[in-house]
């Protein structure tokens, strides 16, 4: 019945203004919307004791309005053509990034923002849409050579240049993004297990050696083993130490290879190779780190591992912050009446740890409204995923819903501080422009997918 | 590529995709839910708490102990403000002020050096003066890291001359502490350690309140949550005369000896004066002078509150109760006993001397009295016997603790029969009954309990308890407390025996022993008393009240105890004479017939 009432529509030719408030998906739409306006009040709450929650709130409805504008246009405008221009996409994203790297101002020591004048604006939040839309687009090219590992490695490659621009600003908080994300794409996209697993395992014996070696520098070293010394030695990289640990695995891998091997168990060069690669990447990266992480997001990752530790400086962050919400009960403190947050006990309270003003001043019904309003959204976006008309739709989809699932759990885990705090900010929610107008136009992107399913 | 155009594989492939994608999206949602739930429903109330505890702070307003005032509302001891600059390191032209901190406090240098080595907050001065504080204030533009900090801080006015009857205050031991903690002493609190201000410490301590204020996360004092407001200490009215005090003191200081002087109101008990000599200046332990050490090692004992702790020999003055006894148990009347005294006494192969060498010749109970003949009253204690002196020291006073409102009394030793044989395990014999006698051997007596006798001959035989507080008031004058007057004992003694005795007793003053107490135109009684001592030369004694009135109870009966002072009669009496000249004195500036009424 359905389809044939759709199809009828279709052949009346709608007017294309007619066809997009029919097909527009208005769930997803208001609920963002609803999500804005909470932030807006909460915006107004946390700036209220600075006496600029004015200047606040119009910097954030300038960047509200542009992002229902950008929405609306992204609506409009076939995603398709992303998928066709993939590789001008990609081009036009690092260009963005290169632009920053040499126009940028620097701001807490990161050159990630270009000033023009009115507002400042961010490139890396968009240059991550644009990523997605790309690698989208290149993946979706031919799905039968996705096995296929030259089509991991041009993958890899591209999402390599992104991130080392990223990090040349240098901005870890940006960067952490691209995992998650790029992730689901390979994975719906076909990308070998094999590889998928061992970018997952790269990704995890990075973070945890990186852990490691922040574990030593707290510990008392002549209090350790003589080998856990020289581990640490290997993981600052100052000296020959990590070429020769670096040789060693690698002999050692290949040592034992060639034993299984000769025992006629069945394993293949590659998966020798992949491993050997794995650990010596995940090494360097580690010794690489060093240069990327700024030491007050080296002093936040240790606040994580042990809040009390420097309960005075970052680690208070942590603290504060899990006070504040907890503090909240069920019915909160009252807007405007949180006490850890207008006094001053919770940091960056309109940007990074909204979430926890919200938790404190309207309780647990406020946070509830708001991993509610977040549950449609993801829900939209896999609805959206799944009901694509084409691959394309369904691989962008998958990205943007991602994206949401992983600032939703790692922004609100991070203020429950169950992870690290690096400044992820929760989209709709935070005070930003340019992470406000981002999230619009993903939402936009969403909805031409969603626009287009019916459209034969 | 469209899904419906694509292969079978992929399609199926994506199928499987979407229906995990589903779960590992949704995943993440449930799980903050769960500990959101956690956070705010089951641990909300402990961070609620923790929340309540970060913003508020509690800012103790000390409570100002009360004050104490003498029995006509002079001053005693009062608080004053005590400041006290703090230094904490601070970067912030840090030269510019060290080199003012040097100026104004160049005492200071080795304490401000010392903060900035190890970058800990410092106490430059504890005691800041006037001056130097305004000196302080004025250059405080060019200051970084200075607290001034303002606190109360007890000032005993009178400094030594109160020293065992008000006592001193000081810091808290740990032990102390422990056990007062309940009672929400502070561990910097100070609490009374002796006398009045140990004994009433919970009347002068008031209770402290407190600014509850909300701070922000810098400590930043944002708004006033709570007020508790102070409530500050019982001022407190001693029985104890100032003037007086200070005469007796000074006339005993003047004699260079330790010794003691107890003064009480025979009408009711009251202490009228306490001094002890070798004292102290109690505002030495507020100040934390180094000097309170030197109390401790002193030879002299200065810390000893000899009117209550030292322990003496009586000597003569204990003759009046001796001649009490004999007149009141009939064994003698005043004309019935006559002694030949020719300088000694012999009782078996012992001989007993009298302090005139050459004897007084024939002596009856008067004279013996006003000459304080030791032969005599050595044949009058054999004739007693010591179970009577023992009964009549015991309705005096002796050897039991009179009971005074002021800390770590001693009982003395109250000799009988009974007392010798469990502590020396030996048999009384007859010549301990002869040094009781004369108030030697083994009888010692407190210079309170000689006081508290002297006052029962004057009131004619009530023992009263001595106190020293007259009453406990309020801001607002209420009286909050006033202690009985207990009448410990009143004595079954013949008014004729009263009045031989008194009698005697002003005869001691006007033609004997005592003659140099003797103010004319006044009637004043006494006896003098030379106690022998093993540690050297005699103790210096006199008992005196007066001035007596007819049908009057007189208004003050003093025992003075000079240590190692020799004869009492030349040492002990003129101090008598000074404190009653200046009661006089007093008595008739005023125009009025009794200042304590």
């Amino acid at each position: 019945m359905e389809l044939t009432e759709i199809k009828l529509r279709v052949v009346k030719e709608e007017s294309l203004f007619r066809k997009i408030v029919y097909r527009t998906n208005w769930k997803l739409i208001v609920t963002t919307v609803c999500l804005t306006i909470l932030g807006f009040i909460m915006i107004y709450s946390s700036t209220i004791n600075t006496g600029k929650s004015l200047m606040f709130l119009s910097k954030q409805s300038i960047a509200w309005i542009i992002g229902i504008i950008l929405m609306i246009l992204f609506s409009i405008i076939n995603y398709q053509i992303f998928q066709t221009y993939y590789m001008f996409t990609y081009i036009t994203a690092v260009v963005m990034l290169i632009i920053v790297l040499i126009l940028g101002t620097p701001f807490r020591g990161t050159r990630a923002w270009i000033d023009l004048k009115l507002f400042s604006f961010q490139p890396s939040e968009i240059v991550k849409i644009l990523f997605l839309l790309s690698l989208s687009g290149y993946l979706d090219k031919d799905w039968t050579t996705n096995e296929k590992i030259t089509k991991f490695l041009i993958s890899m490659l591209m999402l390599g240049i992104i991130l080392i621009l990223i990090l040349l600003e240098p901005d870890i908080s940006a960067a952490v993004v691209y995992f998650p994300v790029t992730l689901s794409i390979f994975y719906l996209a076909g990308i070998k297990k094999n590889l998928l697993i061992s970018l997952f395992i790269y990704i995890i014996l990075t973070g945890t050696l990186f852990i490691l070696k922040t574990l030593l520098s707290l510990s008392n070293l002549s209090l350790l083993p003589k080998w856990l010394n020289w581990i640490y030695l290997c993981l600052l990289g100052k000296g020959k130490e990590i070429f020769i640990l670096a040789v060693t695995v690698t002999i050692t891998f290949a040592f034992i290879w060639w034993i299984l091997y000769n025992l006629k168990f069945n394993i293949l060069l590659n998966h020798l190779i992949l491993g050997i690669l794995i650990i010596n990447l995940s090494l360097f990266s580690v010794v690489a780190s060093a240069k990327f992480i700024k030491p007050y997001q080296q002093k936040r990752f240790i606040a994580f591992i042990n809040p009390n530790l420097d309960p005075t400086d970052a680690g208070y962050q942590v603290i504060q912050t899990r006070i504040a919400i907890g503090s909240g009960k069920i019915l909160g403190k009252g807007l405007f009446k949180g006490t850890q947050t207008q006094l001053g006990f919770v940091p960056e309270k309109h940007t990074d740890f909204i979430f926890s003003l919200i938790a404190e001043e309207l309780g647990f019904i406020g946070s509830l409204i708001v991993i509610i309003l977040y549950f449609f959204i993801i829900l939209e976006g896999i609805n959206i995923m799944t009901t694509s008309r084409d691959t394309y739709g369904s691989l962008v989809a998958c990205g943007i819903t991602s994206m949401f699932v992983f600032y939703f759990f790692f922004n609100i885990g991070m203020c429950l501080g169950i992870l690290p705090v690096i400044g992820i900010p929760l989209p709709f929610l935070s005070y930003g422009g340019s992470n406000l107008v981002s999230s619009f136009i993903s939402v936009g992107i969403l909805n031409s997918i969603h626009l287009r399913k019916f459209t034969y | 590529m469209e899904w419906e155009n694509s292969s079978y594989i992929i399609k199926h492939r994506a199928e499987k995709v979407f229906s995990i994608a589903r779960y590992v999206f949704l995943i993440p949602v449930g799980f903050i839910l769960i500990l959101l739930i956690c956070f705010q429903i089951f641990l909300g109330q402990y961070f609620y708490n923790l929340a309540e505890q970060n913003r508020s702070r509690m800012f103790i307003t000390f409570a100002p102990r009360g004050a104490i005032y003498d029995c006509n509302n002079v001053l005693l001891t009062d608080n004053r403000p005590w400041i006290r600059v703090f230094y904490y390191p601070f970067e912030e032209n840090k030269m510019e002020s060290v080199q003012t901190i040097l100026d104004v406090l160049p005492e200071s240098k080795k304490k401000l050096f010392y903060g900035i080595k190890t970058q800990r907050i410092v106490s430059l001065s504890e005691d800041l003066s006037r001056d130097k504080l305004f000196k302080l204030l004025s250059l405080r533009h060019r200051l970084s890291g200075i607290l001034v900090t303002t606190e109360f801080r007890r000032r005993y006015l009178y400094n030594e001359t109160f020293a065992h009857l008000i006592g001193y205050i000081g810091e808290l031991t740990y032990n102390e502490y422990l056990s007062l903690k309940s009672l929400g002493y502070k561990y910097t609190d100070f609490v009374g350690k002796a006398g009045v201000e140990k004994v009433y410490e919970s009347y002068l301590r008031g209770t402290h309140g407190a600014l509850v204020m909300e701070v922000d996360a810098y400590g930043n004092p944002t708004r006033l949550i709570k007020k508790i407001p102070p409530l500050p200490g019982y001022n407190i009215q001693l029985t104890v005369d100032a003037e007086l005090q200070k005469v007796a003191r000074q006339a005993l200081a003047a004699t260079g000896k330790n010794g003691a002087i107890v003064g009480i109101d025979p009408r009711n008990g009251a202490v009228r004066i306490l001094v002890s000599y070798k004292d102290f200046d109690p505002n030495m332990f507020i100040s934390l002078s180094s000097d309170r050490k030197t109390f401790l090692t002193d030879k002299n004992l200065p810390l000893l509150n000899r009117c209550l702790q030292g322990m003496y020999p009586p000597g003569s003055v204990f003759k009046p109760l001796i001649a009490i006894a004999a007149l009141n148990e009939n064994y003698i009347t005043p004309t019935s006993f006559n002694v030949y005294c020719k300088g000694e006494f012999v009782l078996g192969n012992k001989i007993f001397k009298c302090w005139e060498k050459k004897g007084h010749g024939y002596m009856n109970l008067h004279n013996a009295m006003r000459l304080s003949c030791d032969v005599y009253f050595y044949n009058l204690a054999l004739k007693l016997g010591i179970d009577n002196i023992e009964k009549y020291s015991k309705m005096f006073g002796f050897g039991t603790k009179t009971g005074i409102d002021l800390p770590y009394e001693q009982p003395g030793v109250c000799p009988s029969k009974k007392w010798k044989l469990e502590k020396l395990k030996t048999a009384w014999v007859d010549g301990d009954t002869v040094n009781v006698g004369i108030g030697q051997g083994y009888i010692t007596v407190t210079p309170l309990q000689l006081a508290v006798f002297t006052s029962a001959i004057a009131n004619r035989g009530i023992i009263y308890q001595p106190y020293t507080i007259e009453k406990i008031i309020d801001l607002k004058g209420n009286v909050i407390y006033k202690p009985d007057i207990v009448k410990k004992n009143v004595l079954k003694i013949r008014e004729d025996v009263w009045n031989i005795i008194e009698e005697s007793m002003i005869s001691v003053v006007n033609s004997g022993t005592g003659y140099a107490a003797h103010i004319p135109n006044i009637t004043l009684a006494g006896k003098t008393g030379t106690a022998q001592n093993p540690h050297g030369t005699d103790h210096a004694l006199f008992i005196c009240y007066g001035p007596i009135k007819k049908g009057e109870i007189p208004p003050l009966a003093i025992a003075i105890v000079v240590e190692h002072g020799g004869k009492g009669g030349a040492v002990a009496a003129p101090i008598a004479k000074k404190i009653f000249s200046a009661f006089i004195g007093k008595n008739n500036s005023r125009d009025t017939a009794s200042v304590w009424n």
